[in-house]
């Protein structure tokens, strides 16, 4: 017990246990550092960042890791199990999966898979593959690991119903249920910004006002109005400005809870001197809002952002549930999830659901960075 | 000698065993189930020769059954079935409803009588006499007359308030046809013009309305019957509108919610409401059905369905054994692993259902779409078939349907008397060679500088196909696919997968460019042709032309072979006799050959439904229809289970 | 104290008009309408309905008049007559129809909540207490799992191993044979054994967020001065943090609990869905899906109600409960 007196005591002032000339090195550290010196603490939050950076590396370079496009069909893969990657056999170190023999099971409406020893598919790290272009823009066909003949098929996730590799649609998922993720918190975050700034700046009839309209926003409930917003959506729309029209629908609802935040923030920061001070020094208002004010709690704001966009990756999940989600081609863990939802494949095959442990992680990850940026938030508190 | 001595003998076991028939239903010693002879012991019920008609309907299933017996659970003395949310009343149209005055027999090649136990009909088809049978009585014991179906006539398909159009089979000539009672146990249907369908319509799901107004019950929810009362009733109830009432209380066209009197083997205990997780179905002592042994039908004692919202949860309850007999919600293709691998578990095996319907996806350009070019290019006939011949069937087959059925275009199904080879096979051969041919040649040689081909305006032919993913799941998968053998011969064609109603708006409004749907009208051709020639508001593929025939406003007149179809058909509908009919039929039929209307992908392979072990003389094989709603005419009422 | 109370209920009644509004639109946007509904629906069960039944219906529901004249029958109907109108599908008012469902929707809403507290509490202490320590991670990543794992999904896969490891009926809240069977232990077993499911998953999703606020609060609370006194004083340790700080760090979760009066009534929605609960979610999905007009609108005018008589009576709370904000 006395060892967990003293470590709370110090951790209320836990500046003061860096190492090194502690005192000194404190009082002159920037903002960041410190904050980044408290966030070290909080291990489950290092990892969580570190899987974030991973996660958000991969959906920028998917083409690079995904050994096949997302769409290709395969007649003779549907449903097909994973392939377990052996590395070595008598040959030495002879990266390779065993193929199958497939049969049509008539009666039971299915392919069997039967593990084949004798058919080897060769797989190789940097193998060319699809052709593709990096960020849009350079040429290539390296990938980081596929089947050394790029007419083979290597199923390291399995197959869904129509013989696509799920280990690729589940890499393409990422790219896009990340990105909404961000997008929409953005979006969210601009909005919550400013209306919840000017409330919280001015206050009185404006604060009112906006007040009432958050709470206006709120008290609709979110299902019937996804339904509404998407389903009236112009069919017409192709398949990406659907995308970009339901992470605004969706950033629609989040920005009301950001706001409350930076309303909250800018409420106590009013009465601050430093405030008071730019206004002696004749800064125009929004120059007082956005160039002194905003910056004192930008850790806030991050921590709430990586904290919004787990909520928005599940939200987009939800959609997909609801039937409301993407539309092919585009993949993301929502479709993929939508895939999943039936026991057909939770019964024979579960490896469909390896995009809940994907969005698991995800969420998992972000929030527990989230947690941990928040901790770190105010170093000088 | 002995040839002789062989057919007189054989002779008089007919007369013989027809004799025994007639005299046996007469004078037969009735059995009845032990539900009910408990309730005749304790003086609740007379006995069962009252409780039948004078002659009740004899019918004779594949084995004698045993009735559920009283010491059994409740699961065994029940039939086990799944509803799923709300607006599944065709569940109970399928199961126990359905009992017209005529029906289909099992085989469905031709009807039989069932209320009515005979008719007559005059040489043009204008009148028909059913004679109905003495004694009958509705559930409640309550008797059956002719009054009854004229109360149906009077009180609700003629009453502009309840029914604002009366039932379009009841219409000839531009005029309703009238219903007259002879007597307490004959009735007669008369028509301005020949009503040669009339028979055949009454034997589908649209004829069941004519025995569903019990008028004993109903008339007190009328203001025409009840003109004193009808307003306390309506205060109660908390409406001020009476067809708000008297849709909630009786069933009439399909309104399960209020529990009524009926004729049907077993009677509704609890309504089809928005808080039952659960109906239950009761036997009904007044059946009016007795098997060859005089026992009273049905054999078991109750049909009970389970609610679920969910189509996962009926899947599970059918692996779990709770399901008796289904293939309605549960049986997708999809599915059959799951239930392969648990039949042990279950306790249940598959049984076949042949599909009424001749095609997996039906696709249908839009022969009447706004758009000028769009529609001078979609009616040019090679350019449909250079469309068709460019997809792949078999692969689709291959990857989407495991390799089941054969590649077909929208035609009767191999085994229907109607069946036209021209239609049914023309331009399903995979050939991308001919198909760049045959689109060079129509007039669609210039391409862009992407590769697609230009149309007569000179800009790229570019259109959208709808499809729902809910029909069948698989529908959006084959269209994918189809988009892309059509991209390969530069055609810019694009999926558009929208949701149920959106598309029937779209179609309805004929904004559509191309829509996708799934083949009826494979077996029940005569009744159901709308892909044959535009017949219907679901001929998606020239919904203006069926407006036009149908006398909408929105219509517009057909190109001459659509018009000569549909002259076709009027005749085919004024013509009384079968032969006559199946003739004009096969004309229609060779036009639609001719023209190509829309295309097909597959013929759907036989589908299944679950059937436990111990759930007996249901039919191994069955129709998919709804014309023919299974496994209603396979006679339900026969079915019994071995308890224990 | 009366006066802002007032003056927040007269707000409020402008705010339904609008929210009467938006709902109205919400339910009309989506294209079609009931009965195109479910008529795409039968069709594409193969079935079909004659011309005539669908005329008869389209008469009796209005449908084909204009928006704002069926808004206008719908709000003067409700605000005259309080006749919130009648189910398309089901025919009968909808009052009764969320009346009936409303009881159970409480009951398994209130057990799922208790059941949330029960896990959220003690590990939101635990991990405010022994904050980074290896029982901190764990008890954090049990208790962000539950929010984490998409819950449509995890209520299937829990159902299939209900089925196929634990021999259960699935679906609903009772198995066949005791939905119209009297109340015994049986009952009450079958009745468990079929909500275990649902209040895993919403209680596990619900706990993370309520983990993180007391974790937070307590944390805050454990850092000032009175607690260095307690503890000073020789208060053994489970008293120093169990009788002020935890006591303190609770009071945003019973000022909040007012937000939580719209989800108690709804239920969650998707969930129960998938599990095919006879609660008032799943009646709320059904209804705006096949554009069930006067039921879909009376939930959501119902449940933004709830909100917002929520709201106000969690201001209330915290305004009694923290007599700082009252004097400010």
């Amino acid at each position: 017990m006395k060892q967990k007196i003293s470590e709370i005591e110090v951790n209320a002032t836990d500046t003061t246990r860096s190492k090194g000339d502690d005192k000194a090195r404190v009082y002159v550290a920037s903002q960041w550092l410190l904050m980044w010196w408290r966030f070290r603490k909080h291990k489950l939050a290092m990892i969580g960042g570190i899987i974030t950076l991973l996660m958000y590396f991969i959906a920028i370079f998917v083409e690079f890791f995904a050994p096949f496009p997302p769409d290709l069909t395969n007649t003779q893969g549907t449903y097909a199990p994973p392939q377990a990657l052996v590395l070595f056999d008598e040959h030495g170190f002879n990266p390779h999966v065993l193929g199958y023999t497939v049969e049509i099971d008539p009666v039971a409406l299915r392919r069997t898979f039967v593990v084949d020893p004798e058919v080897t598919v060769p797989v190789r790290l940097f193998t060319k593959g699809y052709s593709y272009r990096i960020l849009g823009i350079f040429e290539s066909d390296i990938h980081l690991i596929g089947p050394e003949n790029p007419e083979d098929f290597m199923y390291l996730f399995g197959a869904d119903r129509l013989g696509r590799d799920v280990f690729s649609r589940l890499l393409h998922g990422t790219r896009i249920s990340l990105s909404i993720g961000l997008v929409g918190v953005a979006i969210s975050l601009i909005l919550g910004i400013i209306l919840g700034g000017i409330s919280g700046y001015y206050g009185g009839v404006i604060d009112n006002v906006i007040q009432r309209l958050t709470e206006f926003i709120r008290s609709i409930p979110t299902i019937p109005l996804w339904l509404g917003l998407v389903a009236a959506l112009p069919t017409e729309w192709g398949p990406l400005q659907i995308y970009f029209a339901i992470t605004i629908i969706l950033s629609f609802i989040g920005w009301t809870g950001l706001a409350r935040v930076v309303r909250g923030r800018f409420l106590t920061l009013r009465e601050e001197d430093f405030v008071m001070a730019a206004r002696l020094d004749g800064a125009s208002q929004k120059k007082i809002m956005f160039q002194h004010m905003l910056p004192a709690f930008y850790s806030h704001i991050i921590a709430s952002v990586s904290l919004a966009i787990p909520g928005m990756i599940l939200a987009e999940t939800s959609l997909s549930f609801l039937g409301l989600g993407l539309r092919p081609p585009i993949v993301s863990w929502g479709v993929l999830l939508q895939e999943a939802q039936n026991i057909r494949v939770v019964a024979t095959a579960p490896w469909l659901m390896i995009p809940a442990l994907a969005v698991v992680i995800a969420v998992l990850s972000l929030n527990f960075l989230g947690d941990g940026l928040r901790d770190a938030a105010d170093p000088y508190a | 000698m002995k040839k002789l001595r062989l057919s007189v003998f054989v002779m008089l076991t007919l007369i013989l065993a027809t004799t025994v028939q007639f005299v046996g239903a007469q004078n037969m010693m009735y059995n009845e189930s032990p539900m009910t002879a408990a309730m005749v012991e304790a003086g609740e019920l007379p006995p069962v020769e009252d409780r039948l008609p004078a002659e009740p309907l004899v019918v004779t299933p594949n084995e004698i059954g045993i009735y559920s017996d009283p010491s059994w659970s409740m699961t065994d003395r029940t039939w086990n079935l799944g509803l799923r949310g709300s607006g599944d009343g065709a569940n109970f149209t399928r199961h126990i409803a359905y009992e017209g005055l005529v029906r289909w027999d099992p085989e469905w090649t031709q009807v039989v009588p069932n209320v009515a136990k005979s008719w007559e009909a005059n040489e043009e088809g204008t009148e028909y006499i059913f004679h109905l049978r003495e004694g009958m009585k509705w559930s409640d014991g309550e008797p059956f007359t002719a009054n009854d179906i004229l109360f149906w006539y009077e009180a609700h398909a003629t009453n502009t308030e309840a029914s604002p159009a009366p039932p379009n089979w009841m219409v000839t000539g531009g005029e309703v046809g009238t219903v007259e009672v002879i007597d307490d146990y004959t009735v007669k249907f008369t028509f301005a013009a020949p009503n040669g369908l009339f028979i055949q319509r009454l034997a589908t799901p649209d004829g069941l309305a004519v025995l569903q107004f019990p008028q004993h019950y109903a008339e007190q929810f009328h203001p025409d019957y009840n003109p004193d009362g009808i307003d306390a009733l309506l205060e109660e109830a908390g409406m001020d509108n009476w067809v708000d009432l008297w849709t909630l209380k009786v069933n009439g066209d399909g309104n399960w919610s209020t529990p009524q009197p009926q004729l049907w083997a077993w009677t509704l205990e609890n309504g089809y409401t928005a808080d039952a997780v659960q109906v239950t179905a009761v036997r009904n002592p007044y059946y009016f059905k007795v098997d060859p042994e005089g026992n009273q039908y049905p054999y078991i004692d109750y049909v009970q369905w389970d609610v679920g919202v969910d189509v996962e949860t009926l899947v599970l309850r059918t692996l779990n054994g709770e399901i008796d007999f289904q293939d309605r919600h549960i049986a997708a293709l999809a599915n059959k692993a799951v239930y392969f691998d648990n039949q042990e578990a279950g306790d249940y095996t598959f049984t076949e259902t042949i599909p009424s319907s001749m095609n997996t996806v039906t696709i249908a350009l839009n022969l009447t779409v706004e758009d000028p070019v769009l529609r001078e290019i979609f009616q040019n006939h090679d350019f449909r078939a250079a469309l068709s011949v460019a997809i792949d069937r078999q692969s689709i087959i291959d990857l989407i349907y495991v390799g089941q059925g054969e590649p077909y275009q929208l035609a009767p199904r191999p085994t229907s008397p109607f069946y036209n080879e021209q239609l049914a096979k023309q331009y399903t051969e995979y050939d991308v060679d001919l198909a760049n041919q045959m689109l060079d040649d129509a007039g669609f040689a210039e391409k862009d500088g992407d590769g697609y081909r230009l149309g007569p305006d000179g800009n790229r032919i570019s259109f959208a196909i709808d499809v729902i993913p809910t029909l069948a799941p698989e529908q959006p998968d084959v269209i994918e696919l189809v988009v892309g053998y059509w991209q390969a011969v530069g055609i810019d064609a694009q999926m558009n997968v929208i949701e149920r109603s959106l598309f029937y708006e779209r179609k309805e409004s004929n904004v559509h460019q191309a829509g996708v749907w799934g083949g009826d009208g494979g077996l029940d051709v005569v009744l159901e042709p709308r892909w044959y020639f535009p017949y219907s508001n679901e001929s998606i593929f020239a919904e203006l032309w069926q407006y036009w025939y149908n006398g909408d406003p929105r219509g517009e007149e057909p190109v001459e072979a659509a018009k000569r179809q549909m002259e076709l058909y009027d005749e085919l509908k004024a013509t009384a006799d079968p032969e006559g009919q199946n003739a004009l039929m096969a004309e229609i039929l060779q036009i639609a050959a001719d023209e190509f209307w829309a295309m097909g992908i597959n013929l759907p392979a036989p589908g299944y439904a679950i059937l436990r072990n111990n759930f007996k003389n249901a039919p191994a094989s069955e129709p998919n229809a709804w014309l023919y709603p299974h496994p209603g005419p396979k006679n339900t009422f026969t079915f019994y289970i071995e308890g224990q | 104290m009366v006066q802002f109370i007032i003056r927040r209920i007269l707000v409020m009644i402008p705010t339904m008009f609008a929210v009467s509004i938006v709902a109205f639109i919400v339910i009309q946007l989506p294209p079609g309408d009931f009965l195109t509904s479910y008529v795409a629906n039968l069709s594409a069960s193969g079935e079909q309905v004659e011309a005539h039944v669908i005329e008869a219906l389209n008469e009796r529901f209005g449908l084909d008049q204009p928006v704002y004249v069926q808004y206008y029958k719908w709000i003067s109907n409700i605000i005259f007559k309080g006749d919130f109108g009648q189910s398309f599908a089901w025919n009968v008012p909808v009052e009764t129809l969320i009346w009936g469902r409303l009881g159970l929707t409480l009951l398994i809403s209130v057990a799922t909540l208790l059941f949330t507290w029960i896990i959220a509490f003690p590990i939101g202490i635990y991990s405010a207490v022994n904050k980074y320590s290896i029982g901190d991670y764990i008890a954090t990543f049990f208790g962000f799992v539950g929010l984490a794992v998409p819950n449509f999904l995890l209520a299937l896969v829990l159902m299939f191993i209900a089925f196929k490891y634990f021999n259960q009926s699935v679906g609903g809240l009772f198995s066949p044979e005791y939905v119209d069977a009297a109340w015994s232990i049986d009952k009450l077993l079958d009745l468990l054994a079929h909500l275990w499911i649902p209040m895993i998953i919403l209680g596990t999703a619900g706990a993370a967020s309520l983990i993180r606020i007391m974790r937070a609060n307590l944390l805050d609370e454990l850092h000032k001065p009175y607690v260095r006194t307690a503890r000073a004083k020789g208060l053994p340790e489970w008293k120093v943090i169990l009788k002020y700080p935890v006591r303190v760090a609770l009071n945003p979760f019973v000022s909040t609990a007012g937000w939580l009066l719209p989800t108690l009534v709804s239920g969650s929605i998707i969930v129960a869905t998938v599990l095919s609960l006879p609660t008032t979610g799943p009646m709320l999905l059904s209804a705006l899906t096949t554009q069930d007009m006067y039921l879909a609108g009376a939930f959501i005018l119902l449940l933004s109600l709830l909100t917002m008589i929520g709201t106000l009576v969690s201001d209330i709370l915290l305004a009694w409960l923290d007599p700082r904000i009252r004097f400010e």
